[in-house]
């Protein structure tokens, strides 16, 4: 890498993630141009930054699909490319090209209606578990058990107005054993492992799952592989869970936390993505 | 030295950055380093429905 080369770093807030990879670039020589999602501007002419590569740390989903299509119309690449945060911010389109990848998922049914998410509740059978197409962190959504709830849930839905709440996911509940599995990746390479806790049937850190390091076997290893180069690949998060017909994988984290990960691991997460990013910067 | 806006503590800037999110140590109220000269905290953003990993 030039001395010239710059790392930009896209970001809302600076978490611990945030922080480490900061260090891990400094440790490294490599000069970082902090771009806060909340202050930069975007004209259709590149000028401003100085950026050669932008790593996307935004935790807005909005913010981050406009941002990346901004900088690679610049000319300047970005981890992760903006068709792969597309893809997997929408669990409709992460399960469509999932499934045609063969990896497999829960069973799954969307609905675009509130009539028909009756329907495709009916179809996937009770419980199910009912997620909004765009959003994190369990927020939004519910295990619904019988059609009396599916009534009250709907109904609420449909009164948030929102067209992401129009637009009706439905799962199977997956009756898996109080954990999940997330495996992280950076390009080819399974970086770190572990087992979400939980007492609560969203195992996601940010809801408070108890983190266990674990260490991948090769048939996890495969499929979280498969898994992100079905999305495009970069750096990933692979949620996994043990159904009883084997695993699944139930959603691809495309700008994943890694607090968690690095406390019960002890590995250098955030070392390992500036190096590869630093190796993209490389060209 | 500045204060929690919520429990009026008196937070040290210690090794923080600018844009980094901490809990404030009595409160428990997540701040945001908004400003390092001179230093300034405040509450950190609230979540946004689109907000995630």
């Amino acid at each position: 890498m030039s001395s010239a080369s710059t790392l930009g770093l896209f970001y809302t807030v600076i978490r611990p993630e945030e922080k480490w990879i900061l260090e891990a670039a400094a440790a490294r020589g490599i000069p970082v141009e902090r771009l806060h999602d909340e202050a930069v501007t975007f004209p259709l002419v590149r000028n401003g930054f100085k950026a050669d590569l932008v790593l996307n740390r935004s935790v807005s989903h909005s913010r981050s699909l406009y941002a990346l299509r901004f900088f690679e119309h610049y000319g300047v690449p970005t981890v992760n490319p903006y068709d792969v945060v597309a893809l997997c911010g929408d669990k409709v389109l992460a399960s469509l090209r999932l499934a045609e990848a063969g990896v497999p998922t829960p069973r799954t049914v969307v609905a675009l209606t509130p009539e028909a998410a009756f329907k495709a509740l009916d179809e996937v059978g009770y419980p199910a578990v009912l997620k909004p197409p765009v959003g994190s962190w369990g927020r939004l959504m519910a295990k619904v058990d019988d059609r009396e709830e599916a009534e009250q849930i709907i109904e609420h839905k449909a009164a948030m107005g929102s067209p992401n709440h129009s637009i009706f996911y439905v799962q199977e509940y997956v009756r898996k054993p109080g954990r999940d599995l997330r495996v992280f990746l950076v390009g080819d390479e399974v970086v770190a492992a572990m087992y979400r806790h939980s007492t609560d049937w969203r195992t996601n850190a940010a809801r408070g799952g108890i983190a266990e390091a674990m260490t991948p076997t090769p048939e996890i290893s495969e499929l979280a592989l498969k898994a992100s180069k079905a999305v495009g690949g970069g750096v990933l998060a692979v949620d996994l869970m043990e159904a009883p017909e084997g695993l699944v994988v139930h959603e691809v984290n495309p700008t994943p936390e890694f607090k968690a990960l690095t406390a019960a691991t002890g590995i250098d997460v955030a070392g390992r993505v500036v190096e590869y990013v630093a190796e993209a910067m490389r060209g | 030295m500045t204060e929690c806006p919520e429990c009026g503590r008196p937070i040290e800037k210690k090794e923080l950055i600018e844009g980094e999110i901490f809990p404030c140590p009595d409160c428990g109220i997540e701040l945001e380093v908004t400003s390092l000269e001179p230093f300034r905290v405040d509450a950190a953003p609230q979540e946004k429905e689109d907000w995630g990993e």
